[in-house]
């Protein structure tokens, strides 16, 4: 008898305990998914984590999340949102096709009109690379080879359907 | 004064800009207009109020207010493009007359009867392409007008905006159109044009042939300004109207997520208020969850259980494991037993010495090659250590080296100074 893990066992597992989204263009995102049943019970199994398997991209989810991430990523995407469309940019197509520096994320936030949000969040301009850096690691964008730029990944589709949320709760009187 | 239609149109064209401006004025209140606001146009325009009545192309309703004749309405949308688009029931209906037009004509035999049908199906089918098209224009016009926003409304008015078009209107006339369901009107007009295809070579009468042949090429181009029309409607109108809405949607959220944001920075209200995304916590894990020596392990028991014998996984009889993990709690008792020792002035040979401490209460007596690069790990962990103790380490290379003897290595290592920045 062979002992034997699922094709990626090592990858799937190191990347989705240290926070990182897998998205699909990776190869280890097709073992997941053929695999999908076992990781489910894994995850369940092994750590009490729900594995969450979308279309585009696969992360962990735990009881315990990371609100200072949250808190500071929702406002950062929050607030480029508001001053790309003030720029007159589609956003959904800025963030999902557009390549970005960290320089220019810089300008906006330095002249940005909820410059005293982003100071609340502790995300200073000259802060934004270490913010980047951890965005990185999460596989929420991909920084390119020169690691200056970078575009979003799918897993930017969160944050898309976490305002949506906040807009259908506006527009039932919700909040 | 002399009224006809020659001097109505020469009314029309002298007065061209105030019939555009009385036109879309009544259209903003479904052509219902109040006598105070038609003489305020009359007046800005130089118009004789009394002359305008006279022409008729404002009919008194009482209550000092006044309506375009639904003759003007049609024809005057017409001249200026600009359609209103009555809900949904006014296109659907269309769908069922025509249905109930084409099931009374295969029965029909009577000849004037046969008459007033064709006549009738070819009058339908003629005003329901011409809605198909108008309203498709309009709300392609009106789509792409809100996407460039010029009348400023604010994101939560566009995206309850474009809904409302995408609910009522547009899938509602996409769904007329679809050509696969079997009661949509492209199967009912598919229908009509190959009964009518068929009768205007074999009808015994040649004035009722004429007449299929007339509402066989009427169907037939129907169709293909409907399936143009439909492909407008999935191609362009319901993905623009649908990120319009997305687009709208996000931006809503965003305002309004950085509104509570600033309540919060307020003390207004809290942040376990609001909501937020669940991002996995990193930091409760360590990297040493998932051993490199998984597989060999699991293929050992593997191998244990696939013998005869009985096999039993149960602690030593002193209860006390002969594995050591550097699990999360391991890690933290050594950074803060790090913290405490500071400074430390060679650092690999306190690794040694507190593993060694450690071994000793727990009767282990080897420290293998993993035990000690686990702890050495400590030197690259400050960040954490600036996070949880706000203390920043600063390490200090000296020249000299040591040798560490491990149980299954020697290794010489530098030595390493570390201390409070």
């Amino acid at each position: 008898m062979i002992f034997e893990t699922p094709k990626n066992h090592y990858e799937i597992v190191n990347d989705l305990l240290k926070g990182k989204f897998i998205i699909w263009n990776e190869p280890h995102f097709d073992s997941l998914g053929k695999e999908q049943d076992f990781y489910k019970k894994f995850f369940k199994d092994s750590f009490g984590y729900e594995l969450i398997l979308r279309k585009e991209f696969a992360y962990l989810l735990s009881k315990v999340t990371n609100e200072e991430f949250s808190k500071r990523f929702t406002v950062l995407l929050s607030v480029l949102c508001y001053e790309w469309n003030l720029q007159g940019k589609d956003i959904k197509d800025y963030l999902d096709y557009g390549s970005f520096s960290s320089f220019e994320i810089q300008e906006l936030l330095k002249n940005s009109n909820y410059k005293d949000i982003l100071d609340f969040v502790r995300i200073k301009e000259e802060g934004i690379e270490k913010i980047i850096k951890e965005l990185d690691q999460r596989n929420i964008i991909k920084l390119d080879n020169s690691k200056e730029n970078f575009k979003f990944t799918k897993a930017i589709n969160l944050f898309f359907e976490f305002a949506q949320d906040i807009a259908a709760q506006k527009i039932d009187g919700k909040l | 004064m002399n009224i006809n239609g020659k001097s109505i149109l020469g009314f029309l064209h002298r007065h061209y800009d105030f019939v555009h401006r009385l036109f879309s004025v009544a259209k903003l209140t479904n052509f219902f207009i109040n006598e105070e606001t038609l003489k305020g146009i009359c007046k800005n325009c130089e118009i004789s109020f009394e002359e305008l009545k006279s022409y008729r192309i404002v009919r008194p309703q009482g209550n000092q207010e006044y309506s375009l004749p639904a003759v003007y309405v049609q024809f005057l949308s017409h001249l200026f493009a600009d359609f209103s688009i009555p809900l949904h029931t006014s296109v659907d209906k269309y769908r069922k007359s025509i249905a109930d037009y084409s099931t009374e004509l295969w029965r029909e035999k009577e000849y004037n009867k046969l008459n007033d049908l064709i006549n009738s199906l070819i009058s339908e089918i003629e005003e329901f392409g011409e809605i198909v098209e108008n309203r498709t224009q309009q709300l392609l016009k009106e789509t792409r007008a809100l996407k460039s926003n010029l009348s400023q409304i604010d994101y939560l008015e566009k995206t309850k905006k474009a809904s409302y078009w995408i609910d009522n209107y547009i899938i509602p006339l996409n769904n007329i159109l679809e050509r696969d369901k079997p009661d949509s009107i492209y199967q009912e007009l598919t229908r009509i044009g190959d009964f009518a295809s068929r009768q205007q070579y074999a009808h015994p009468s040649f004035e009722i042939r004429s007449q299929f042949a007339t509402l066989y090429l009427y169907s037939k181009n129907i169709i293909d300004e409907m399936l143009k029309n439909s492909a407008i409607i999935s191609r362009e109108l319901l993905p623009l109207a649908e990120r319009i809405k997305s687009e709208s949607q996000i931006l809503t959220g965003a305002v309004a997520h950085l509104e509570d944001m600033k309540q919060v920075a307020l003390g207004l209200k809290k942040m376990e208020e609001l909501p937020q995304i669940p991002f996995f916590e990193t930091t409760r894990l360590n990297h040493t969850l998932y051993s490199d020596s998984f597989g060999l392990d699991a293929k050992f028991l593997w191998g244990r259980i696939q013998e005869n014998e009985k096999f039993i996984l149960q602690p030593t009889e002193n209860q006390i494991f002969a594995t050591w993990f550097f699990d999360l709690e391991t890690k933290n008792y050594y950074k803060k037993k790090l913290i405490q020792d500071l400074p430390i002035d060679n650092f690999f040979g306190w690794c040694y010495t507190a593993l060694k401490a450690e071994f000793q209460d727990i009767q282990l007596q080897a420290i293998n090659r993993e035990h000690f690069f686990a702890i050495s790990s400590l030197l690259f962990l400050n960040e954490e250590f600036e996070k949880e103790f706000q203390i920043k380490l600063e390490t200090v290379f000296e020249p000299e080296k040591i040798e560490i003897q491990l149980k299954d290595l020697i290794l010489e290592m530098p030595k390493i100074r570390l201390k409070k920045n």
